[in-house]
């Protein structure tokens, strides 16, 4: 159960990598999985590696699907 | 779990993390004598299906999760299914278990393209997994899928058995034996290393779901909402994945007679597996999907996966999810007193690197869906 929280891709980088924004922070990773990515696409991001690329209406989708699981996470389950 | 909203909202946009496995491994200068695991992954994060219609609930599952994603959506589908007591034609079956066998070969080729050489101080080879990922994700139809099956017996000939995939099946045991002493590919490499570490035993292996063990668990799921943390089959944490799957095969009974259930004999069941998949993908048995309506507007089901086991557990009531559970493979093998613990206790590590990389082999043996952290301290 992996969740697929969307990552901003803010650099390309040499070497099929690229920087990407995660909650704030920057972490470089490895494209080599995906095509044609450019700066500015949301992708799905496992263990260091792209494995996805979310055209602007999923990540904004799933964004919100995020926004909303972690407002019900604040309290205990049922 | 708080902690971590908090964290993230102080951090302004990233919401909510898909959380990680980190390990305090115990190490008297000779061998492991204590692992703990502390796990922040969202169990609970198919509350954000409840209270939606069930057509909605099924759109959310896919954009939820990654790696798994489509077990996720085979696993929702099913368990909807059994609560409003529709059963899928043939045709959809089908192709809910080549999304199945598909995802299974994506990850298992990850394992193997990816984690074996990296494990083994060698560049990972993500290009070769490109190619075939870019083929799964077009699959969606039959033709499409042979087309799949074919370009996979290719890569696994060329990257993983030095031979036609059908082929190293049929090895006899002495040529098996030949294969893992002399196999220049990295997975007899590994095998034979980690047949001599020693590493992990046998705890209690996952049955095989039946229809019949499901309402059983459906039942578990509902009482406890802490069960899909630490799950146990009749009272015992047991291990799910391919060691579970394939216990009867001849060559893993063979392996474990005379190695034991090390880490070793999980790469094999793996292996057997992912030989097999090619022809699952052009002729799909019904294998992978089970499910039961325990009562009217509950259903539960199982789904094989490459990691394990996935249970998907739902009440509906007029059409809309009431509550929603998922029981996911890494909390059955990570649990706290579970294979991976069990199974690097006492193993020998002459040093502190060593009792890391003992637990890192460990774990990718048990394949958890995210990322790990290993701390080793002196005991």
């Amino acid at each position: 159960m992996c969740l697929a929280i969307p990552v901003k891709v803010v650099e390309l980088l040499e070497g099929e990598q690229a920087t990407v924004d995660v909650g704030g922070v920057r972490k470089a990773i490895s494209l080599a999985l995906v095509d044609g990515i450019t700066v500015g696409d949301y992708v799905i991001l496992h263990v260091g590696y792209a494995i996805q690329k979310l055209d602007p209406e999923e990540a904004e989708k799933t964004l919100a699907l995020f926004a909303e699981l972690g407002d019900s996470m604040g309290t205990a389950p049922a | 779990m708080l902690l971590v909203i908090q964290e993230a909202l102080r951090n302004g946009k990233q919401m909510i993390s898909e959380g990680k496995l980190e390990f305090d491994i115990a190490w008297d200068g000779r061998r492991i004598v204590g692992a703990g695991i502390h796990s922040s992954r969202p169990v609970f994060a198919s509350r954000v299906l409840e209270g939606q219609p069930v057509a909605e609930a099924l759109k959310r599952v896919p954009l939820l999760f990654s790696v798994c994603g489509r077990a996720q959506a085979m696993a929702a589908a099913a368990a909807c299914d059994a609560a409003r007591g529709l059963r899928a034609g043939e045709a959809v079956q089908q192709a809910r278990e080549r999304a199945l066998a598909g995802e299974c070969l994506q990850e298992y080729g990850w394992r193997l393209l990816i984690d074996l050489p990296m494990l083994l101080g060698e560049p990972s080879r993500p290009g070769e997994l490109a190619d075939l990922r870019r083929r799964i994700a077009a699959a969606d139809d039959a033709f499409k899928w042979r087309s799949v099956a074919t370009a996979a017996e290719e890569l696994l000939e060329r990257a993983v058995f030095d031979m036609p995939p059908e082929a190293w099946l049929k090895l006899r045991p002495a040529a098996l034996e030949k294969w893992l002493a002399k196999g220049a590919a990295p997975a007899p490499r590994m095998l034979a290393r980690l047949r001599r570490l020693h590493l992990g035993g046998e705890f209690g292996l996952l049955p095989w779901l039946e229809e019949a063990h499901l309402p059983g668990l459906a039942a578990a799921m509902d009482a406890d909402a802490a069960f899909v943390a630490r799950p146990t089959f009749q009272g015992q944490p047991a291990e799910t994945g391919a060691l579970a799957r394939q216990r009867a095969h001849p060559a893993i009974q063979r392996e474990i007679a005379q190695h034991g259930a090390t880490a070793a004999a999980r790469l094999l069941a793996r292996l057997l597996e992912l030989a097999q998949l090619p022809a699952q993908l052009r002729d799909p048995a019904a294998q992978g999907i089970r499910s039961a309506a325990p009562h009217p507007g509950t259903g539960i089901a199982a789904v094989e996966t490459a990691r394990g086991t996935l249970l998907h557990r739902v009440d509906l009531a007029e059409g809309r999810v009431v509550r929603y559970r998922i029981l996911a493979p890494t909390e059955w093998n990570f649990h706290p007193d579970g294979a991976f613990v069990r199974g690097l206790i006492g193993c020998p590590a002459k040093s502190e690197t060593e009792a890391r990389g003992a637990a890192g082999l460990l774990a990718h043996a048990l394949d958890p869906c995210v990322s790990i952290e290993t701390r080793v301290r002196r005991a």
